[in-house]
């Protein structure tokens, strides 16, 4: 959970408006009473479980279970001790609230809210980090000196020999470059947009490559326009080329599709080139496989929870990636 | 002159092809190939004069190649020229190898001036001391200090210096002890890496000799290097580039 200190504004006015609540509601006290319960009980249990949840969980977010039990915890010590912290502050004797069981009710229902609140903004934090993340990804990737280095000497070697191709590449890269640019400007982007950028990637790839390069891109028409977070299925493809096929002496063919089936999405990145998963899930030499793979099964499941991500190689040789992701 | 090109991006190659028309006219290129192992087959049967070598190729790379071709052809071994695509950490090996290498995308005048060097060299650098210096992994900064090597459900611990030698089989290891062997799921290359330095010697592209297990230096007529070692029976073939690291004193 980022940002304390708006965590403790939001968490005062939330208390506020619970104490007008009650008091407009009729629940019983004056308002002044109401407001020292309920800023008493908050913040106890947003001390609680900020403070459990930072030692226990300092870089990520907690499991769902031990999280549900943190609140509980936390909602009954918030209860009975801020309740206690309120009736000592007011100088009365220890109530629990003017009506206990009520309180209580009051307590759960506001940390139920409560919790609902910043686990949605966590998360709403959490999937604009991978956003960012991804778009410095691609960025990356695309001024890869190895990559920029690698076409540029192509380039200079197709302009002598054939200008008409060395235009075609240029074109490719354009397209390449141009849709990453857009991709990394933008929050969702469609099939249509994906496939176009892996089609300028795999195309300038292929001039480099030559005949060692084959690949096949399926997008029927009905889902070119389903969303997709930007940039998902370059870094795959670009695995597969690295790990896959140029490592292999005769080369290979790399297959992206997309189809539906039983109201998911499938999408799929195979390869026919040197599958060993032991090289690509530890990242072997060429390290960054591991990681290629583990970035994009967390961004998609951020992005939808319920989608299924799958890797590995092929009986027949190869390497495959299958994403569903409910529609 | 007889030259011998290898790249995988053949457009590359073709233009390192008409940069050396350029450069150097009277240059004939034998051949043009796509791969590390037709190099090396097309070092043997042409015998060329310079072999230009790409460093990143499928199968086997530039480095491995230009090892093969000096352990095959010895004292005809064409001059190697490395052609690299831009990588700091490999240029910076390149120079402190003192190894001829030029840079993608290759052009006339600085292939000019690799031809000039070439044309003027009266004895050929020390190829094996550059391949050697090129083909070693970095150290660990953590040496291991003992070989854990897993049986069934027991994980075996052999110290260090009862290892005679590690032979490489594909994917896995093997650790020779005077005893007998133990298979270790772990490529050589990533081994040797973390042994403590100076204990440990390749000798071959698939052997890490104990230097302590050394006993002696065997040539035979052909020039080839074997070692014979304290605690086993079987000789150990060395490659001809580190043959250099057992001459006498």
């Amino acid at each position: 959970m980022q940002g304390f200190p708006f965590a403790l504004l939001a968490v005062a006015v939330f208390n506020t408006v619970i104490a007008v609540l009650l008091t407009v509601v009729g629940y019983g006290g004056s308002f002044g009473e109401n407001l020292v319960f309920s800023q008493c009980i908050g913040f106890t249990m947003l001390l609680l479980i900020q403070g459990a949840w930072r030692t226990f969980w300092p870089t990520t977010k907690p499991p769902l279970l031990p999280f549900l039990g943190l609140i509980a915890a936390a909602v009954v010590a918030g209860w009975l001790g801020g309740s206690l912290l309120a009736s000592f502050t007011l100088g009365i004797p220890w109530t629990a609230g003017r009506n206990a069981w009520a309180a209580f009710a009051v307590t759960v229902t506001a940390g139920a809210a409560g919790t609902w609140f910043f686990w949605n903004r966590h998360r709403a934090a959490e999937m604009e980090r991978q956003r960012i993340e991804a778009q410095l990804k691609a960025l990356q990737s695309q001024i890869e000196p190895h990559f920029l280095f690698n076409t540029l000497a192509n380039l200079d070697a197709l302009i002598q020999t054939d200008p008409g191709r060395a235009r075609a590449m240029l074109g490719h890269l354009n397209d390449y470059l141009r849709a990453t640019l857009a991709a990394t400007r933008r929050e969702s982007s469609t099939l249509a947009d994906e496939f176009a950028l892996l089609r300028g990637y795999l195309e300038v790839q292929r001039v480099r490559m030559g005949e060692r390069l084959r690949f096949r891109l399926e997008l029927p028409d009905a889902l070119a326009q389903a969303d997709l977070p930007p940039m998902l299925l370059q870094p795959l493809v670009e695995n597969a080329l690295k790990h896959g096929i140029e490592p292999k002496v005769e080369g290979g063919e790399v297959m992206v599709s997309a189809r539906e089936d039983k109201g998911r999405l499938l999408l799929e990145v195979a390869d026919t080139g040197r599958g060993g998963a032991s090289d690509r899930s530890r990242g072997g030499e060429t390290a960054g496989t591991g990681v290629g793979l583990a970035n994009v099964r967390e961004r998609l499941a951020v992005t939808f929870p319920g989608a299924q991500f799958e890797a590995g190689p092929n009986p027949a040789g190869g390497y495959t990636v299958r994403l569903s992701i409910p529609r | 002159m007889k030259a011998l090109i290898a790249d995988d991006e053949p457009l590359l190659a073709i233009a390192l092809k008409s940069a050396l028309a350029e450069a150097w006219p009277e240059l004939e290129i034998g051949a043009v190939v796509p791969n590390g192992l037709q190099a090396v087959e097309a070092a043997e049967r042409l015998k060329p004069e310079v072999a230009f070598l790409d460093i990143q190729m499928p199968g086997m790379t530039g480095l491995e190649a230009a090892e093969e071709i000096v352990e095959r052809m010895g004292d005809a071994q064409p001059a190697i020229v490395f052609v690299t695509a831009y990588d700091e950490h490999a240029l910076k090996a390149f120079e402190l190898a003192a190894a001829d290498y030029v840079l993608k995308p290759v052009t006339v005048e600085r292939l000019a001036r690799t031809v000039e060097r070439l044309k003027r060299r009266r004895s050929d650098p020390d190829i094996a001391a550059q391949l050697r210096q090129l083909l070693a992994v970095p150290r660990a900064a953590q040496p291991l200090t003992q070989i854990r090597a897993g049986t069934g459900n027991t994980v075996r611990m052999i110290p260090l210096e009862e290892v005679c030698y590690f032979q490489s089989s594909d994917k896995y290891t093997t650790v020779v002890t005077p005893d007998g062997e133990v298979l270790l799921r772990m490529p050589l290359k990533d081994l040797v890496g973390q042994l403590p330095g100076g204990r440990f010697q390749q000798i071959h592209r698939g052997t890490v000799v104990n230097l302590a297990d050394i006993a002696a230096a065997v040539r035979d007529e052909t020039g080839r290097v074997s070692l014979q070692l304290r605690r086993r029976k079987e000789r150990l073939p060395v490659s001809r580039i580190y043959s250099d690291l057992f001459k006498a004193m």
